[in-house]
């Protein structure tokens, strides 16, 4: 079955959003006149300006940085994955391998999902089997806020790495406050949850609980394999790719010693589920188990009166393991168990310190030690570990109300060994150094930095029989700079203000490490190639009339393979859309008060990916691809009972990052959220 | 106007308002001016920017297309066929280019992984061959071994596919070989077993799938198990014609590739599709090169031993010649090539003559040994090194037109091209470097005939 041109997908979704406009629009108006009344007053200094203002969603951790944050509406709507949530921030690209619970990456201005480190309540996720971080062990029921460095990572990285970083951070408990969900969805999603929180500015506890499980049985065109020939094509149904899900939450926080504190953070997430493998060869058995507990504790102490000294020290532990299960060696992996554990526990320190007014530095230690377990039938078994440590400076000169100069370097220490333990046997260097020119509501930006990837336990040591490893790999090599404006205005009669933050960035990559397999069947990682990508990002959003916000997210890349040995004609970077544009309009209202809604919202966001290659070659064509969803939320009873729906895919377009891996068509989602 | 003010003076810090008015002036007109400043910002350069936005969407936001194919050609039938097919792959993609019998290119990109888009399946996916034996219909045949499955014949004159017919039958049966038997059938291997089968006709694999040519459809399987298998399964990878029979070798390795048995050659009467005989060749394993000499008398099975074996796995190396005359075949000669060259021997095999056979030895990405070309003198046993490529897992197939005079070509990926080997008069060995079509640019590493 054809797809429908983009046209009718464009009409369709208009006519969508003009119908949600119509619904809307009347509260919406009345609304607007009454945030524009001044209220009764003795003098001016009495106005109260209500509405809400658009708001820049530039990441806290490093204001200096290109980046962006999302957090409110956008992490509660139902169903939704960490990956939906990234895919159209600007500067990242995600590749999704199917529904719920399916594995999904992420990487950042055409960098690998290797080299993009992700980080839960400050943990970072990626293991040092493949390198990358899971996003579909992310859910996000919890989530407060999720920050996406682009281009260069803020120190409370770990990994200074080549591809900017991603934070999750989990909710911190503020008030007394106890609430319970429900969630249901199509193909056999459903899910719970409950959480209770007591606290208040000065400490708290945070504790929850959730249950989630999907059939994922949707519906796929199956080619059989023979493009060239269509009578042979037949609908089916995903099998064996159902997936259920138990997570737990604890926060804690206190406060001690005056202005000190001290966060604990503990999530532990275990999941059963099928591994449906190539949909044109779909498994019967192969099923996989995996868990992971993480823990945080981390203490803010002040060391003087004036608050211009602070001292911090956090303390980490990641557990995970998986077990893959293939009694009838359907993924090829020439084994039918293999069990991966990973532990890693760091340890860090640093000291805030204002020198006078003008300069700030912070100084920062950090040790941690990780260890790799592979056992797989049939094969040898893998016991690796690193060790890594790292010493850190990033300091910042206000120079002038105007200027602000920033620098962050870093001297790092690895070992990497097979079986004993390694604490350095390689030094290499990281580094940044930018300038922001404040103008007012204009601050130019400038960032030039150096960054390496060190290659992972799995590149270095190998995994099974087909996976080799290559112990003289040495660290991929990243080079990056930007340039960037943001922008902001207050807003002027109708419209409630505008943001916008658009950066221009030129990467370059050496040493990168590639997988080649060989004519005997197996692969093995070589340092062979090289790369270059341009960009362009713009994030742009405006609020008019208090109750339309409108916003517009897209990124331009140019990647490019620039590698010596480099054979075919192609040198455009394979799975790299070169234009990815994500507009959004969400329609507000606090205006139905009386008739029992305290709020109300509907948002619809439409997410346009260009083709994209998905070989080197440039022969295979994934063409331009799109998803609109539509997202509602009724606030009611007071704000105790919240009400979401969900539509993903509304126009049920055909996707997919991966080939042989559809993903979900039209899928609806609704959940029930009650609070006290 | 007084809205404005309130509105400025709302966004003033609590700090600077309790500070009084002769603070708040110049605040307040530096905010204003950086307001200006950004409201004249957002008037110039917004249009600008959706302007630029607007244009390199237009421009630069869809990669471009791979280019046309190059089409069919029209070569002259020969007792050999009509030209050689050259198969060039990353292993991710693949690019079919056809040329004459002395390796001259004549269609650059006469198939591809990118003559469709790709949905579920790519057009072609990176693992694909040609069948060892030349269809006799005229036809360049395509094996998609994994994950399509799928065999595809294209006509060579107009590259328009003719037909495509999926031999997965539900699992992922990795077809080897294909060999047509001149009455509109032909027979496809399956390397895999289904170790659940049962849920479509003829899923169990590990066997010959009998196709109907017109209309393409399966009509039947020869199962190649044995009673005396064990824990082995049979795994059929290429096949020839010979003394009337369908040969088919037998890889015979476990389900995870760890262990190997002795390779085995089973005989299939065509006319029955029944195997009449098996043949053993006891200490040698993962036989995958089976070649027959231009006179029909001989056949060269190479052998690579088991990968998972390490430095063992050249004790089960070797290159077996049968003698094709007698039913069911004998062993005359066994060479022991493996331990001669130091390496592994890979399944490329071609006869330069009936008395000369080359082959490939296998290089090692951790030692750093590179692939190397060796021949055989089969009348005196001499094994001699005759070309050391690049470095390791670069040589692939070898296809020999000795019959018709022809070279024996060699696909080269580090070269990017073909090697051409012939004898001269004097049995001497002669090469030469032939490129390939740059059109793409991947490497070649297998070649057919049609």
């Amino acid at each position: 079955m054809r797809a429908p041109p983009l046209a009718l997908h464009v009409a369709r979704a208009a006519a969508l959003l003009w119908s949600a406009a119509v619904v809307l629009t009347a509260s919406g108006s009345s609304l607007a006149q009454e945030r524009t009344q001044a209220a009764p007053g003795p003098g001016d200094t009495q106005v109260v300006i209500k509405g809400t203002r658009v708001r820049p969603r530039v990441p806290p951790k490093d204001r200096s940085v290109a980046g962006s944050m999302i957090q409110g509406a956008r992490l509660a709507a139902p169903g939704k994955k960490a990956a939906e949530l990234l895919r159209g921030e600007p500067g990242v690209s995600v590749a999704e391998t199917g529904g719920q619970g399916a594995l999904a990456t992420a990487s950042i201005r055409g960098a690998t999902s290797a080299q993009t480190p992700v980080y839960l309540a400050g943990v970072r996720l990626n293991d040092d089997v493949a390198g990358s971080a899971d996003l579909s062990l992310i859910p996000l029921w919890l989530i407060q806020r999720v920050e996406v460095y682009r281009g260069h990572a803020p120190l409370e990285a770990d990994q200074l790495g080549i591809g900017g970083a991603v934070f999750f951070e989990p909710k911190r408990p503020r008030k007394l406050e106890i609430g319970a969900g429900g969630q249901v969805g199509s193909f056999g999603s459903r899910g719970a949850w409950a959480w209770g929180s007591h606290g208040n500015d000065a400490s708290g506890l945070l504790v929850g609980a959730s249950w989630d499980r999907a059939r994922n049985d949707y519906p796929y065109t199956d080619d059989r394999g023979t493009r060239f020939e269509s009578s042979d094509d037949v609908g089916r149904r995903r099998t064996n790719a159902d997936a259920r899900t138990v997570e737990g939450w604890a926060v804690g926080t206190a406060s001690t010693l005056g202005e000190g504190r001290v966060d604990v953070v503990i999530n532990a997430v275990s999941r059963e589920q099928g591994l449906p493998g190539l949909a044109l060869i779909p498994t019967q058995a192969a099923r996989a188990r995996s868990s992971r507990v993480l823990g945080a504790v981390s203490a803010s102490v002040p060391c003087d009166d004036r608050a211009s000294c602070l001292v911090r020290m956090t303390s980490s532990a990641l557990l995970a393991g998986s077990t893959l299960l293939d009694p009838l060696r359907e993924l090829g992996l020439s084994a039918t168990r293999a069990d991966l554990y990973g532990r890693r526990v760091d340890q860090s320190a640093s000291v805030r310190v204002d020198l006078g007014d003008s300069v700030t530095l912070v100084p920062s230690l950090r040790a941690s030690v990780e260890r790799l377990l592979v056992d797989a039938d049939g094969a040898a078994s893998v016991r690796a570990s690193r060790g890594v440590s790292r010493g850190a400076m990033a300091g910042e000169w206000r120079a002038s109300r105007r200027w602000t100069f920033r620098a962050l370097g870093s001297g790092e220490c690895q070992g990497t060994s097979l079986g004993g333990l390694s604490l350095c046997s390689r030094v290499s260097g990281a580094g940044r150094a930018g300038a922001e020119l404040s103008l007012g509501a204009l601050s130019l930006l400038g960032n030039v930095g150096h960054y390496e990837r060190v290659p992972t336990l799995a590149e270095l040591y190998g995994l099974a029989g087909a996976v080799r490893g290559n112990s003289s790999l040495t660290p991929e090599q990243g080079n990056t700079g930007e340039l960037g404006a943001r922008v902001s205005w207050g807003g002027h009669g109708a419209v409630n203000g505008a943001y916008a933050d658009v950066f221009a960035f030129a990467r370059t990559a050496a040493d990168l490490i590639a997988w080649r397999r060989s004519a005997a069947g197996y692969v093995r990682p070589y340092n062979v190639s090289s790369a270059r990508v341009l960009g362009v990002e713009l994030l742009a959003s405006a609020g008019f009339g208090g109750f339309l916000d409108v916003e517009l997210s897209a990124t331009m890349l140019d990647p490019r393979d620039t590698s010596g040995s480099r054979t075919v004609q192609n040198d455009i970077l394979p799975f790299r859309s070169r234009l990815t544009a994500s507009p959004s309009a969400r329609l507000h209202t606090d205006a139905w008060a009386g008739a029992g809604v305290d709020e109300a919202s509907l948002e619809a966001r439409y997410t346009h990916q260009s083709s994209r290659y998905a070989d080197s070659a440039g022969l295979v064509v994934i063409a331009a691809q799109g998803s609109l969803d539509l997202e509602s939320s009724v606030t009611t009873l007071d704000k105790h009972l919240t009400v979401r729906a969900r539509l993903s895919d509304a126009l049920d377009q055909a996707r997919y990052d991966i080939i042989g891996y559809p993903l979900l068509g039209r899928t609806w989602f609704g959940a029930m959220e009650l609070s006290w | 106007m007084v809205g404005k003010r309130a509105r400025m003076l709302a966004s003033i810090p609590n700090r600077a308002r309790a500070a009084g008015s002769t603070d708040i002036a110049p605040m307040m007109q530096s905010r204003t001016r950086a307001g200006a400043y950004a409201q004249k910002l957002l008037r110039i350069a917004l249009p600008w920017a959706v302007r630029l936005m607007a244009a390199a969407t237009w421009l630069a936001c869809n990669v471009p297309e791979p280019d046309a194919a190059s089409g069919g050609v029209h070569l002259p039938a020969t007792a050999c066929g009509r030209g050689v097919v050259i198969l060039e792959s990353d292993y991710a993609s693949t690019n079919v280019a056809l040329a004459s019998f002395d390796g001259a290119v004549v269609s650059g990109s006469f198939i591809s992984s990118g003559s469709r888009h790709p949905g579920l399946s790519m057009a072609l996916s990176g693992d694909v061959v040609t069948p060892r034996e030349r269809p006799l219909s005229g036809s360049v045949v395509l094996l998609d071994r994994y994950p399509n499955a799928v065999v595809t014949w294209v006509d060579p004159e107009s590259a328009i596919v003719q037909a495509q017919l999926s031999v997965a039958t539900g699992f992922a049966s990795n077809p080897h070989d294909y060999i047509e038997l001149g009455d509109g059938r032909a027979y496809v291997s399956r390397y895999e077993t289904n170790p659940a089968p049962g849920r479509e006709a003829w899923d169990d694999g590990g066997d010959l799938l009998i196709v109907n040519l017109a209309p393409a459809a399966i009509e039947g399987r020869i199962a190649l198990s044995r009673p005396d298998d064990g824990v082995l399964l049979p795994r059929p990878d290429r096949m020839l014609r010979a003394g009337g029979h369908v040969w088919v070798l037998l890889q015979r390795f476990d389900a995870s590739f760890s262990r190997a048995g002795d390779a085995r050659i089973a005989g299939v009467d065509a006319a029955r599709d029944r195997v009449d005989w098996v043949v053993d060749l006891p200490g040698v394993a993962s036989c995958g090169g089976i070649e027959l000499s231009a006179s029909g008398a001989r056949v060269a099975v190479v052998c690579s031993g088991t990968f998972g074996e390490g430095a063992a796995q050249s004790d089960r190396s070797g290159v077996v010649l049968l003698d094709a005359t007698v039913s069911p075949p004998v062993e005359t000669r066994r060479f022991d090539a493996a331990a001669v060259l130091g390496a592994p021997l890979a399944p490329a095999v071609g006869f330069l003559d009936d008395n000369h056979v080359l082959g490939v030895a296998y290089g090692d990405l951790v030692a750093g040994r590179a692939d190397n070309l060796y021949a055989i003198d089969l009348v005196s046993g001499a094994i001699e090194q005759v070309h050391a490529a690049g470095q390791a897992f670069v040589l692939g197939d070898i296809r020999c037109s000795a019959a018709c005079g022809g070279p024996c070509l060699v696909a080269d990926a580090e070269l990017g091209g073909l090697w051409s080997w012939r004898l001269d008069g004097g049995a001497a060995l002669q090469s030469a470097a032939l490129p390939v079509s740059d059109a793409v640019g991947l490497p070649p590493r297998g070649l057919g005939g049609f």
